[in-house]
């Protein structure tokens, strides 16, 4: 286990392969992690959810509109 | 799909618990913990992913069985912020994700969850049975979800100590007429138990089963049969319903 939120790498990190378990609350469609911006990417919603703090923030209201 | 009402209901939520969270346990910690606890308990004899909806600031968190892994949500994140305090003080290598979700639109797999489990959820949230859909949707064949609530009651001692806790509900948004009926939704969820909490019987645990379905394919026209396993697969230990003494609080 280990390198969850709560381990090793310290706040801010997220284990990557859960994040990947995660889906898009609107479409329910799988989420591409982009690690370097710390967003969680739904295409088929075209919105890019926000990490916080280590914190997936999973609220559309919260999230960055994707240009078209 | 966002937008719209619903989310000025969470926002405004997000904003009732962002003034509560520095006093919530000092406040509401005694109230509910006994709750909290019992369910806990229950979930310790379980196995495998757990999920906790409304986690709150995380009061819960140091009891589960350290095999477990446990998911914790929230809507608020200054509550969210207080429980992944209390994850890193104690160490709990068990909570695997800490994430901020509406607990009526979840951003996980359908079937992901062995328990699912929302204690004191459903009388603040816009619409409770598009949040009891949704925890069915998470929880596996044959899992559990676990429902802690208030439920109004007129009569006797739950009477009035809901008068007496109606300035609090108000302040959480809690709604004093929230019948039982608003989580009684889901055809895939089976009653299990129904238990009244200590004190006063003022808090319910719902425990449903969440049914084993198969033979999805049936003829157009035909009603659809669904096969309904009174027993769950080996090792999740379902053994039928238990009903507790509902007058016992």
């Amino acid at each position: 286990m280990g390198d969850n939120m709560t381990g090793k790498k310290g706040l801010g990190r997220v284990d990557a392969k859960l994040l990947e378990l995660l889906v898009c609350p609107v479409t329910k469609t799988r989420l591409v992690y982009d690690e370097a911006a710390q967003e969680l990417v739904s295409e088929a919603a075209r919105l890019a959810y926000p990490i916080r703090d280590g914190i997936p923030i999973m609220l559309p209201e919260e999230a960055r509109q994707l240009p078209d | 799909m966002s937008g719209g009402l619903s989310s000025i209901d969470s926002i405004a939520v997000r904003r009732a618990y962002a003034r509560w969270a520095p006093m919530y346990d000092l406040v509401f910690g005694s109230l509910v913990d006994f709750g909290r606890r019992q369910a806990v308990d229950h979930i310790n004899a379980r196995h495998g992913r757990v999920l906790e909806v409304g986690v709150g600031t995380g009061v819960s968190l140091p009891h589960y069985r350290r095999d477990l892994k446990i998911s914790a949500i929230d809507l608020s994140p200054e509550m969210l912020a207080r429980a992944r305090a209390r994850i890193a003080k104690h160490g709990l290598e068990n909570i695997e994700e800490v994430a901020e979700m509406d607990a009526s639109d979840l951003a996980f797999e359908a079937g992901r969850f062995d328990v699912v489990v929302a204690m004191y959820v459903l009388t603040v949230v816009p619409d409770p049975g598009r949040v009891m859909a949704e925890l069915e949707r998470v929880c596996a064949p044959g899992g559990e979800v676990i429902i802690i609530s208030h439920f109004a009651q007129d009569e006797g001692l739950r009477g009035w100590a809901e008068r007496k806790l109606a300035p609090l509900s108000a302040a959480l948004g809690w709604r004093p007429d929230f019948s039982r009926d608003n989580v009684m939704t889901r055809s895939g969820l089976r009653l299990v138990e129904e238990r009244r909490m200590k004190p006063f019987g003022l808090f319910t645990m719902l425990r449903f089963v969440r049914e084993v379905e198969w033979a999805e394919a049936s003829p157009p026209g035909e009603e659809r049969r669904v096969h309904k396993r009174r027993e769950a697969a080996p090792g999740r230990g379902y053994n039928g319903a238990t009903l507790s003494d509902p007058a016992a609080g």
